[in-house]
């Protein structure tokens, strides 16, 4: 069993970690490095979930194991999107791309 | 009574029935398979009509039911048949029915009888169940469906332009008095709580609501009998239906579908009489009548004569019910069913004949058609009510209740109106059937016998039916007080004579000629303000163009266009403004997209976290 200080010690670590995440992705112009930002908010997630599960029971651990499956499907699918980003538009910096506009 | 309740169902029905197996008969099989349905389903209409007739006691024939039920709110329906109902049914059967036969002469050389004689049995249906009903929702129904069938028929021949705008505009004129009549319908549906005809009179016999609010609603129900009936403002529609075939105008223009604004303020006669409303009947009766009979006097084709003359006397009815005196309004409801639908018929053979509907352009047929020229002037004498005939003595008695009565207006239109029938009937005689034959008239043969034999039927019934006047009357009202004045009696008939005596040195021996009238300018200008009617369709059109198109019309476009339309376009404008500033948001660029929904998502949190 874990502390309550331990916990708010994991907590914060986790929200770092999702604060990380989110400013990695909003700021970073690579299609790659806001992967990377992706993960990191997963795994902020994942920490969430193993934190709280130490407390109670191993559900939380379990649904930790299916979303570092997922994880890495998401990098899979990804990284696909990005070669055919690549290949479509010759970079991947999706700032310059604005198809999407009206 | 039970049996008299089903036979009276099935007398509507059969006409229905027989209309569509015409039309299939005859677009199915041979063309003219069809005048033998239309034929057989006449005769037996007629037959079914007179054994209700005969069997029908001293109580009418009711049967009640509900139409439809929408919660709370019920539309009754059903028969209420009485010795009016059922001699209003005679009529438009048996004229019906010798109708249908003329037309086999009549209609030889047409395209396509099959779809004549649907729309002839839907008629006479129609016009069975106007008579039949027993109450005013049921009478609307069948009242729109005469005016349908009028509409039809009148624009029968379809191509002919004057023909379909003919059709239009009775049509529009209709069921401009219509709405009015529905009006009324609405009212006293609302406001006395019933629309029976029997519970109706019995409410006016027991005073049982204010005079002023039947008086409304009579007068309502009244515009709607005057456009039916072609009275004085809503006749020129009546004028102009004579575009359509003249077996048409002999059954619905002259004998029967116009009689239905008669018959109604005849069925609501109490109701009238309690509302002060026999007045207003009375004045434009006696109006319409002096319009119509001066109008015949100046007119030149042979059926527009002969239209003026059925407003004049569909008028002449509407003055006697006016006056009080229901039974010479219904018994000159039925003498003139039977002589205007002879003349009609024995005009229609002349202008089959002939080719000519002008009078002016015949002359001389008397040597080439005797017998139709015979019946015709059986049909004149009747008409102008030369003694012996039947239109004499329903005339006379008209005339008698008037000048009991006592108005010197209403008097004086309708004497001036009844003596003039003389003039334009001997008129139209001479013009069309003696003097100098013309290129048309030589053409010219005697009728078929298949048209023949119907116009001496009704010629043997204008003579007939004086012997049963007792009988008649007494079958309709019971006993009924006629007025008679000896003086007044002399009077018409000098009068008479003296016009018939102008009218042969003018027409006939030709000593007297009408060009110098007609030369000078005065002359001229009331030639042509009878000729057209008293230009009444004039300012109808007039009235029609500069006050409804004019301005209300006019008003409700604008209305329409910048309000209706203005909210239409004012949203669409709004929303086009709003989309124009909300989608500069929208860059295309993810990076932007993931901004706001990160802000959102912190906003969410913060709302989730703090309120």
């Amino acid at each position: 069993m874990l502390l309550e200080a331990d916990v708010h010690a994991y907590l914060f670590l986790s929200f770092s970690l999702l604060a990380v995440g989110v400013y990695g992705l909003l700021s970073r112009r690579s299609v790659i490095r806001m992967l990377f930002a992706v993960e990191m908010i997963i795994n902020a997630a994942n920490l969430n979930l193993a934190i709280f599960s130490a407390q109670r029971n191993v559900d939380g651990e379990i649904f930790a194991f299916f979303t570092i499956g997922l994880a890495a499907l998401e990098a899979a699918v990804g990284l696909a999107i990005v070669i055919v980003f690549y290949k479509r538009f010759g970079e991947v910096i999706p700032s310059k791309i604005r198809n999407l506009r009206w | 009574m039970e049996k008299l309740v089903l036979l009276t169902y099935l007398t509507i029905g059969i006409f229905f029935l027989g209309s569509i197996l015409a039309f299939l008969v005859g677009k199915f099989t041979q063309k003219w398979n069809s005048f033998w349905v239309a034929a057989f389903t006449g005769l037996a209409g007629f037959l079914l009509a007179c054994f209700i007739a005969l069997n029908l006691g001293e109580h009418p024939v009711v049967h009640k039911f509900n139409w439809f039920t929408f919660g709370s709110f019920k539309v009754p329906l059903g028969i209420y048949v009485d010795s009016l109902a059922v001699v209003m049914a005679l009529i438009a059967t048996g004229i019906g029915f010798l109708d249908i036969v003329f037309s086999k002469g009549y209609m030889e050389d047409d395209e396509s009888p099959h779809r004549y004689y649907f729309e002839k049995l839907f008629f006479i249906g129609s016009m069975v169940g106007l008579v039949f009903v027993s109450n005013l929702v049921g009478l609307y129904i069948f009242w729109e469906g005469v005016g349908l069938c009028s509409y039809l028929l009148i624009g029968y021949w379809y191509w002919k332009k004057s023909a379909a705008e003919a059709a239009f505009k009775a049509f529009v004129m209709t069921r401009f008095g219509d709405v009015f009549m529905l009006a009324g319908i609405i009212v006293a549906w609302v406001l006395l709580g019933t629309i029976n005809f029997q519970e109706l009179n019995a409410l006016a016999l027991a005073g049982a609501f204010p005079v002023k609010l039947g008086l409304l609603i009579s007068v309502l129900i009244f515009i709607g009998a005057v456009g039916k009936s072609a009275q004085f403002p809503l006749f020129p529609w009546l004028l102009d239906a004579m575009e359509g075939p003249t077996t048409v105008s002999a059954l619905i223009h002259a004998a029967t579908m116009v009689n239905a604004g008669v018959y109604l303020v005849a069925r609501m006669f109490p109701f009238f009489d309690y509302s002060n409303a026999l007045i207003v009947v009375a004045f434009v009766g006696a109006l319409s009548a002096f319009i119509a009979a001066t109008g015949a006097l100046a007119h030149t084709e042979i059926k527009k004569i002969l239209a003026f003359s059925t407003m004049e006397h569909l008028a002449l009815m509407f003055v006697a019910l006016g006056v009080g005196s229901a039974a010479a309004g219904i018994f000159h409801l039925m003498n003139h069913a039977i002589f205007k639908a002879l003349l009609f018929l024995a005009a229609g053979a002349v202008i089959h004949m002939t080719h000519q509907k002008d009078a002016f352009k015949l002359g001389g047929l008397y040597k080439y058609m005797p017998q139709t020229a015979l019946l015709f002037l059986v049909g004149i004498l009747a008409l102008a009510g030369v003694p012996p005939f039947n239109g004499f003595f329903s005339k006379d008695w008209i005339l008698a209740a008037t000048y009991a009565y006592g108005n010197p207006v209403v008097f004086g239109l309708t004497f001036v109106a009844a003596v003039l029938c003389i003039a334009y009937g001997f008129r139209l005689w001479f013009v069309v059937f003696t003097g100098e034959p013309s290129e048309y008239s030589k053409k010219a043969r005697e009728a078929y016998p298949v048209m023949l034999i119907p116009m001496y039927v009704l010629a043997v019934l204008t003579i007939v039916i004086p012997f049963f006047k007792e009988k008649i009357i007494h079958f309709l009202f019971g006993e009924v007080h006629e007025p008679f004045f000896l003086d007044l009696l002399v009077a018409t008939l000098t009068v008479m004579f003296i016009l018939f005596g102008i009218v042969f040195l003018i027409y006939y021996k030709r000593i007297i000629s009408t060009a110098k009238f007609l030369a000078h300018p005065l002359g001229k200008g009331i030639n042509e303000f009878l000729y057209n009617g008293w230009y009444v369709d004039a300012a109808i059109k007039w009235i029609c163009r500069h006050v409804f198109y004019g301005s209300i019309a006019k008003a409700i476009e604008w209305v329409d266009i910048h309000v209706v339309d203005g909210a239409v376009n004012g949203t669409a404008r709004l929303s086009l403004a709003c989309w124009d500033r909300c989608r500069k948001i929208q860059t295309g660029d993810v990076i932007d997209y993931l901004t706001y929904f990160v802000a959102g998502v912190i906003t969410l949190a913060l709302l989730i976290l703090f309120v």
